[in-house]
Order: structure tokens, then sequence, then C-alpha cells
């Protein structure tokens, strides 16, 4: 028997989830749609078909002070490790960044090293996403594997079905804090509600249709010196937007910082877009234009990073594609990649197509 | 005087550049083309060979694109560009501040009665607009499918081009068509600054934290600002630490600060900076308030106007004092 | 936005202001003054024992106009509570024109700080001469009291 809750209980679960834990759930500043934590579950709204910026800030902070340091009088140092503790409800998030948190995961906290910052913070996070009622023009996640009702990287999800919301808990952790709701659930008859879910999953994206990623990464292993990329960075402004609105970018940058006998090591975010990016104490920089940095963002979400693991470091949100001011997005390198593609496998078997 | 109604204008263009590079006065040529993603935005174009196919000009091209011409400066032979007024103002700019050598571009002035805010079309639930045409008071919209709206001017244009008074491209090197007239829809005000002024302390401080919340320090403001042209700049220093990389609030605030202050009696009021910011902040509020009161207080006539030796790199005798 | 270690940037306004709970406030003044003229005047103020009071540091800068807006948002950050920036009289400064820049650059920046909604007060600029040691004195006491009246600054600080 599956669960519902109807909406005019939403409130009362997220005071609820608020009682126990952080709650950050999207806000309205000045019209912008964002997650900020809220102790008024008023705040809260649910007017957007996606935040401008994902949630991933709040499971690899943007700036965050990983250890501390403070030189005593007898000369030696003391290091304290700063880890993070709070236990946080990120709720209204989409499918797509849900996937965006799911491939982060994978980066943070498999292989070799382990990052306790964002264990940390993943161990003490509830994920409760919302599928998508509507789908945005920039939306592509029907493009990467995804779809407006995946579950990938929720712990809990909800459908929005007839005012309320169908509740599908996916993970562990959503199966033991669905089983605290149960006073705020209904039944819902299964067969609706499966027809419903699947309605979400099948939901398809304008813009996911227009594009292909099904054979991007093998394309790209040959295209590392392809004139593409210059053509591509000439309109690149250098700016982070593309890097900091996306759910699944994560490069970053160590500094420490002292002042008198105390400081910080500081994380922060960087951003392959930057002219800086790669320049190094002595001033060389091995990527010293705008063309070898657009190379290296596309080959990292749609080569390097699927090489290592397997999947595309995009989950189709289509931010970069909102907000690039100069319309140079993973979708438009995407169409241009597979128009080079095609035209070097003409050119190659000497075949004239149509 | 022309009124810009249906766009042989793009022909026109096509036909000038041509002739620029069969007379090879040009090397290359950035103007703008249609996005892809999107049947409403276009982007920067950057001729390749000689192929102009991809070149648009209707009221949707709204990209800032003087500041390219900086990418341009050592190349052999000129850069062509499209520029409408604030372009031109734009491309000044970079020339006053010697990051540019005006010599090396040949400008095809664009006359401009307003161009359309894509974000407001949305609004409208236009999503797909093929062509585009001036009525005076109106646009006219065609989307790719044929169909036809028409949409009043005051409730689609960009908000630049409400109070601009530059509607001719002057300084131009070759006009586009024939002037047109100049009358801004509304005057100079500053009214989102006046708003600002008439609350009190505390009430402002809020509302600039609000803004600055939201700030990503993604840096789209200034990578994108004419007036932005340092060899190096402040925040990419690592050493002395102008602005750390914290997102704090007083980080927050240092950057905006810093930046108002560094394009203070620069700024062109081209508000691509406020265009291009992916969480909305309203920055011309703050280069707007630094116009206002240098234009008050140094009683200088449009301080968005390059010129020779700007405001604050100069000064009168008889400037006002406070500082008894 | 910051969330450092998952909390959001809530901060006791006294912990921000940088001070235990036991001990009175006293206001941080940091003044900037020019060598010639203003440094002078203090330095007259101190030989002629004209005492000023110690909550201003003084930092000696060739000339006014070498003071950059953003030394008096740094040191407001820092934990000033207010800033002073003291240079020669106008026609008086040692490299001709300076202070005029100064004058420009200071009325904007004083104006801006009050748009971003920070107290004016917090930002002086005066113009002392080398023989105003009694000026100097004075100008510092009043801004003290001044600065007292506000309170400590809580708007613009690092959270470390």
């Amino acid at each position: 028997m599956m669960k519902i809750l109807a909406r005019e209980d939403l409130k009362g679960l997220l005071q609820m989830l608020g009682e126990e834990a952080q709650l950050i759930a999207p806000i309205s500043s000045d019209g912008v749609v964002l997650f900020r934590p809220i102790d008024d579950p008023d705040e809260v709204t649910l007017e957007y078909v996606n935040t401008v910026t994902s949630a991933k800030d709040f499971l690899f902070p943007q700036d965050e002070d990983i250890l501390r340091f403070e030189s005593g009088d007898d000369g030696g140092l003391e290091i304290d490790g700063i880890r993070p503790v709070e236990k946080r409800v990120l709720f209204g998030v989409r499918p797509c960044d849900a996937k965006g948190i799911d491939l982060l995961d994978e980066v943070f906290l498999t292989g070799q090293f382990k990052d306790d910052h964002y264990q940390d913070r993943r161990d003490n996070t509830l994920v409760i996403s919302i599928a998508c009622q509507e789908v945005a023009e920039e939306c592509f996640c029907t493009a990467v594997g995804l779809n407006p009702g995946a579950t990938d990287g929720s712990d809990v999800i909800l459908y929005p079905h007839q005012g309320g919301f169908i509740v599908a808990p996916v993970s562990h952790r959503g199966e033991a804090a669905v089983d605290t709701w149960q006073g705020l659930l209904t039944d819902i008859d299964s067969e609706t509600a499966q027809g419903a879910v699947q309605a979400y999953q099948e939901k398809s994206t304008p813009l996911g249709e227009e594009v292909d990623f099904s054979r991007i990464t093998d394309s790209l292993a040959t295209m590392f010196e392809s004139p593409v990329w210059e053509e591509l960075a000439r309109r690149c402004l250098g700016c982070g937007v593309c890097t900091y609105v996306c759910p699944t970018c994560h490069c970053f940058g160590l500094s420490d910082e002292a002042r008198g006998s105390q400081g910080y090591r500081l994380r922060c975010w960087d951003s392959c877009m930057f002219s800086d990016f790669t320049e190094m104490a002595g001033g060389h920089n091995p990527r010293p234009t705008k063309t070898e940095r657009v190379r290296q963002r596309f080959m990292h979400k749609l080569n390097y990073h699927p090489s290592r693991y397997g999947q595309l470091l995009c989950t189709g949100c289509g931010r970069c594609v909102e907000k690039c001011p100069v319309g140079l997005h993973v979708v438009d390198a995407a169409l241009k990649i597979k128009a080079a593609q095609e035209e070097a496998a003409q050119a190659q078997t000497g075949e004239v197509s149509g | 005087m022309t009124n810009l109604a249906a766009n042989p204008q793009v022909d026109q263009l096509r036909a000038r550049v041509k002739e620029l590079l069969d007379e090879e006065k040009i090397a290359g040529f950035i103007g703008y083309e249609r996005a892809s993603g999107s049947n409403l935005k276009r982007r920067p174009f950057f001729m390749v060979g000689a192929d102009l196919e991809p070149l648009v000009l209707d009221h949707l091209c709204t990209n800032g694109l003087a500041k390219y011409l900086m990418d341009y400066r050592h190349g052999e032979g000129r850069m062509g560009i499209a520029a409408r007024g604030c372009d031109l103002l734009a491309i000044k700019r970079l020339a006053a501040d010697h990051r540019i050598n005006r010599d090396r571009v040949v400008v095809i002035g664009i006359p401009c009665q307003g161009v359309m805010d894509p974000v407001k079309l949305k609004a409208m639930g236009i999503n797909d607009v093929a062509e585009t045409e001036d009525q005076g008071d109106t646009f006219i919209v065609t989307a790719s499918d044929g169909e036809t709206r028409e949409i009043n001017k005051g409730e689609a244009l960009l908000d630049r081009c409400l109070d601009c008074g530059h509607k001719n491209p002057d300084g131009h090197d070759i006009l586009l068509g024939e002037e047109t007239d100049n009358t801004p829809f509304q005057a100079r005000e500053f009214a989102g600054v006046s708003r600002i002024e008439t609350m009190g302390v505390s009430e402002r401080y809020d509302y600039w934290k609000r803004q600055m919340d939201r700030c990503l320090r993604c840096y789209a403001c200034r990578n994108v600002c004419p007036a932005c042209s340092c060899r190096e700049c402040a925040f990419d220093v690592a050493s002395p630490e102008w602005l750390g990389a914290r997102t704090t609030l007083s980080e927050q605030q240092m950057f905006h600060f810093t930046r108002a202050m560094h394009v203070a009696g620069r700024c062109v009021g081209c508000h691509r900076c406020e265009e291009v910011c992916p969480v909305d902040i309203p920055l011309m509020e703050l280069n707007e308030k630094l116009m206002k009161d240098i234009e008050e207080l140094f009683a200088i006539e449009g301080a968005h106007v390059p010129r020779d030796v700007e405001p604050l790199g100069q000064f009168q005798m008889d400037d006002p004092d406070e500082f008894n | 936005m910051s969330v450092t270690n998952g909390e959001p940037e809530t901060r006791n306004t006294m912990e921000a202001a940088g001070f235990e709970q036991a001990e009175a406030w006293e206001p941080k003044i940091v003044g900037f003054c020019c060598n010639w003229c203003s440094y002078a005047g203090a330095d007259l103020a101190g030989t002629s024992r004209m005492a000023y009071p110690d909550n201003i540091r003084i930092i000696r800068v060739p000339c006014s106009g070498r003071v950059n807006p953003q030394f008096v948002i740094r040191a407001l950050q820092r934990g000033a509570d207010g800033v002073l920036v003291a240079g020669c009289h106008p026609g008086d400064c040692h490299y001709s024109t300076g202070n005029y820049f100064t004058r420009r650059r200071f009325l904007l920046t004083r104006r801006l700080l009050e748009y971003m909604g920070i107290e004016p007060q917090r930002l002086q600029a005066r113009w002392i001469s080398g023989s105003e040691g009694e000026k100097f004195s004075r100008v510092v006491r009043e801004m003290v009291e001044d600065i007292r009246t506000l309170g400590p600054n809580t708007r613009l600080r690092d959270a470390k």
C-alpha cells in the first residue's frame, strides 16, 4: 500500500522535520528561488520549476574551514580538524539535483580517498526530492539517462498528485524517516499511485529530444586537438556561472590563512573557467587561454569523468543553458561535438550523406 | 530619420561586412547569431573563414560585444564589429583605457530604438522568436512556425533601454541605415537609487544584505564589464589578499563595494553586469548611485560618457568639501 | 552564501565585535595620517602633552591620497569601529595635488557606505596641518565619542 501526504499536512511535516534537524528548503529572495536554511516553514516556496542554484552548497560548501591551527608558546603547533555535525533535511530537491548528489557521492566517497567533511555532511543529511510537474525549456535530463521522476540520490521522493504528494521512500534512511511520518500520511491505492509515478518517469523534456549524448564519451576520446574548442571558447567570458550553478561541478582549492598565531585551512570552490585555474607558483599556466579551459570543462564532464566512473558528469538540469550569458553550455557543446564527429566520419569514409 | 520597421537590417549588415572583407579592410567580424538550446536567445558571433551565414541582427541581440575586441588586439588586420549606442560607449571606454586600439577596429554602427528582454518575453509566455520588427510603440515577434504577436514596447524593453540617450551609434565608422530619433523613452532619473536613498540606514543594510547573500562570486559582472579590463584584477591577486575566497557577507560587501568604486566615473551604463548576473542582483543600483553622486557633486553631465580624463582622475579647486 | 560547517551565518553581535562579555567595549579607531601634515600634527599633540584617547591606532601614509577606500572596508572588517583619514588642507599637499583626489574619492566613499547601510559617521576625513596638534587631539576625542554613541561596528565583520 502506498502513502499520500495531503497538501494541508505539508506544513506539519516541515515543522516536524525542523524539530529534529535543520530544515533547508527553497525560499524566494526578491523572486529568486534558492535553498536556504529556514526556521519558519511558511518561508518555503514550491513555486519553482527548479532553484537557481543547486543544493550542492549544503554538502560541498562554497567555502568551508576544514581545519584550525594555532601555534603555542612552546613553539608547537596545534591542529584541529573541523568536523560538521549538524543534522539536516534537504527538502524540495529535483531529481536532477538529487542525481547530482549521487554523482558527488561517487567522487567524494569512493576510491582511495574518502572526504571526511563531505562524508559527515552526507551522513547527516536527509534528501527529500519532489518530482517535476513542470519541465522547463532548458531541461534535458532525459538525454542523460534521467527523467522527471527519477530517484537516484534521493532518500525520499514526493510525487505531486491531486494537490497532495505520493510519498516514496528510496533509501534505508528514507524508509526510517517515512516511518516517523505515518501520522500525517494516508493510504492510496497502489495501482493509482504506480500510474502517477510512471507518468512522471515517462515525461519527456523538449530540449532532451534535441540533443544526443549517447556516444559522446567515445567521440571525445579522439577530439583533444579538435578545432571545435577554439570555436566554442571565443565567446566564453571566463566567469564561473556555469560551474557554480551546476549540481555536479566540484573542483576546489585549498589555502591556509594565518593571522597572528592562529589560522585556518580553507577549502573553496574553484572553476576551470577562471583564467588562473591552473596557474602555478612561478606564473606558469598549462591552460593559458580560454580554449584549453573550455576544452577541460567539456572533456571533464563528458569524457574524463565517464571514463572513470561510468556516468556523465551532467544531470541535464539545464542551469548552464539558462544562465550562461553567452550561450556556451553543455548542450551546445554536445551539438558541436556531434557535428564535428559526423564531419570527421564523412571525411574518413568519403561518404556523402543525404 | 529611420523608423526601424521590418528587418532588412541583417541583409544590409551582411552586405556591408562582405564589402569590408572584399576590400580587405577587416580580417574578422564580431556580431550576433542564434543560440542553441533556446529559440529566444542570441549569442556573440565570431566569423570563421568568411562564413557570414549564421549572422543575425534583431531586437533580441543584446549581448555586450565590445570587450571581445580585447581578445583580438594583437591579431593581424583590423576587427569589424556591430555596435549599437551602448556597445559604442563600451568601445570608447576600452579605447580611453588603452585596452584596445580604436584605429584597429571598424565599427558598423546600428541605430536603435530599444531591444527586448528575453526574461520579460518568457514571462509573457513567449519562448520562440525567429524574427522581430520594431513598430515604434510595439514590437512584432514572429515564431518559427510563423505565428506573430504584437507586444507593447514598454513591457518588453530591457531596463537599459528605458532612459537611453544614445540611440544613434556616435563614433561609428560605418552607419547601418539612417540616423534615428535620439529622444529617450524616459528621463534619466535614477529612480532605483532614489528609492534606496529614502530608506533608513538599517533598511538599506537589510536590502543589500539580501542581495549580497545571493551573490555567487562568479565574477560574471566583472568579466562582462567594459570598464573592468585591468591586466591583473585586484580580486585575482593572492598577495595582498584584497578579497578573501569566503562568501561571508563581509567579503561579498567588499567585492561589490570595491568594484563599484573601481568603476566609479567609468561605468558606461550598459547594464550588462546586471543582465548577466545569475541571481538577479540589481548591480546598476550601485553603479548609478555613484554616477548620480558624481554628477551632483562635481557638476558633471553624463558621468557615463567616456571622456579623456574621468571624474576620479581629476579635480577642481572648488570641489565640494565636507571635511574640514 | 557561507555555510561554514553547515551552520548558517548567525553571530551574536557582541562576539562579532570581538570581545568578551566581561570587558567594557571601547571604540577602536584606525587613523590614516599623512606623513607631512596630519602625522606631524599628531606628533605635535604628543610633544605638547595634549592628551588624546588611545582608542586610535595610527597608520602613517605618505599622503592622504594614498588611502584606498578598500583600506576603510578592511579596517572595519578586521576590528575597527571607525576610520579616520587625515590629510593636509587642500592647497597645502606636500605632493601638490594628492588631497584633491582624496577629497573627491572620500566624498563618494562616504556616500556609498551610507547607501549600503553602514553608518557614515564611522568614516571621517579631516584636514589637519602639522601645526594643528590641538585640532588633532580634539578630532580624535570627538570621534571616539561619536563612535561610542554609535556602538560597536557589527556590519562589516569577518566571521573569524
